[in-house]
């Protein structure tokens, strides 16, 4: 409940204030966030798994985003970035499916 | 080695990827931290309770984290479209004022135009060479579409289908755009229509002399360097018992006739016994010099 808020909480901050992002990670913002819900699927599954652990979160979350950031940085720098961001939404929307059906044969029990 | 018949092939393993995708979707760190934490709690070391609140904490701090990135790179989604639209918006007013503009100069230059004919006509004086000069010019200007003509003819309406698609490609071999007008169209049926004998064609009030451009730009079509938009009406002056039979037996209009019930287009041919074509702008000749003048000059 209290993280669903605080996500609740983080949208309106976000939208609210809208800080400028520097242009040059603009185009990484996209990614990371997905990279970031990727981490959150797998936790919440894991807390429903009964197997949640903080730590292990903290750092996927962390190297989600910076591993997702790097590789699209680096698609840009040899000019196929478009092609690996196409690829890592793909890859980790496939995860985010997978954890979403585990999470919902958990709630539902269907 | 391991030993093949030991472990059998799986059927999906040429899908490995996907496989290993599918399998591996919840991290594998999360069990093994929790084999390890089993692992330590058979060793009862500290009692639970104290340890609850800051995982607790940094789960929400991740989470509001995500919220603000998500917050923030919808928003700017949402910005950059703003400003798109606010070019493309600007783009479109500036291309209003601009064909605003040239048709209240084209105005201007019709009726400087007008007074430069009048000041001719003042000019060449009531004796019978310059009434021979004024009817000489007159009549030129008649031929090459400096003045507007009126007279019995022929409207030739060309239209895209209805639902037409957009995309550039006129082959008309059943490909995207098979069913809109092209300046080659508009071509064609200018050449069947004066080659059915009109004395004066004009396109959506352009009228069109021997120095005249039908093309494209894009997917609109210019003539005389002027986008016009469909439906393209095709004004010919000219001798209408002669020209109409001529240009319905011509290839052209056999051809449109059957590109209508193929691809949808519009296309029409009516008599008009009053048409009105205005004049043509004069041609910028720049280099090109009347031969039976000996000085040249500037015109």
């Amino acid at each position: 409940m209290i993280p669903a808020l605080a996500l609740a909480f983080g949208v309106v901050l976000g939208v609210l204030m809208h800080p400028t992002v520097p242009d040059a990670l603009q185009p990484y913002l996209p990614i990371a966030v997905v990279a970031a819900l990727d981490a959150v699927f797998g936790a919440v599954r894991a807390q429903l798994d009964g197997i949640f652990d903080d730590r292990v979160f903290v750092v996927s979350f962390v190297s989600n985003v910076l591993v997702a950031g790097l590789v699209v940085f680096l698609g840009d720098q040899l000019g196929v970035g478009g092609q690996l961001s196409t690829g890592v939404v793909v890859v980790l929307g496939i995860r985010i499916f997978t954890n979403a059906a585990a999470i919902r044969r958990h709630v539902f029990r269907a | 080695m391991p030993d093949p018949a030991a472990t059998p092939r799986r059927v999906d393993g040429s899908m490995s990827l996907l496989v290993d995708m599918t399998e591996a979707a919840l991290d594998p760190a999360y069990a093994d931290a929790a084999r390890r934490r089993s692992e330590r709690l058979t060793r009862p070391e500290r009692p639970n309770g104290s340890g609850r609140r800051t995982p607790l904490l940094r789960a929400v701090t991740l989470l509001t984290l995500l919220g603000v990135l998500t917050g923030v790179a919808a928003a700017q989604v949402r910005r950059s479209a703003d400003a798109a639209g606010a070019v493309r918006r600007s783009l479109v007013a500036d291309v209003q004022r601009q064909t605003k503009e040239t048709d209240q100069l084209a105005a201007q230059a019709d009726a400087l135009r007008a007074q430069v004919a009048q000041a001719r006509d003042k000019g060449l004086g009531d004796d019978a060479s310059g009434r021979a000069l004024a009817a000489r010019v007159a009549a030129l200007e008649l031929a090459t579409g400096q003045t507007g003509v009126k007279g019995p003819g022929l409207v030739v309406t060309l239209n895209d289908a209805q639902n037409a698609n957009s995309g550039v490609g006129n082959g008309r071999g059943g490909q995207l755009g098979d069913d809109r007008i092209y300046d080659r169209d508009l071509q064609d049926v200018a050449n069947a229509l004066w080659a059915a004998g009109a004395e004066a064609i004009s396109i959506n009030g352009q009228r069109l002399t021997t120095l005249t451009a039908i093309r494209s730009a894009g997917e609109s079509v210019l003539v005389d360097f002027r986008p016009l938009s469909p439906p393209y009406r095709l004004s010919a002056v000219g001798d209408v018992d002669a020209m109409e039979p001529a240009f319905a037996d011509s290839a052209t209009a056999r051809r449109f006739t059957t590109y209508t019930s193929l691809y949808g287009l519009g296309f029409s041919v009516r008599r008009n016994a009053d048409l009105s074509l205005p004049a043509a702008a004069p041609p910028e000749l720049h280099a090109a010099r009347d031969a039976n003048t000996t000085t040249g000059g500037s015109p």
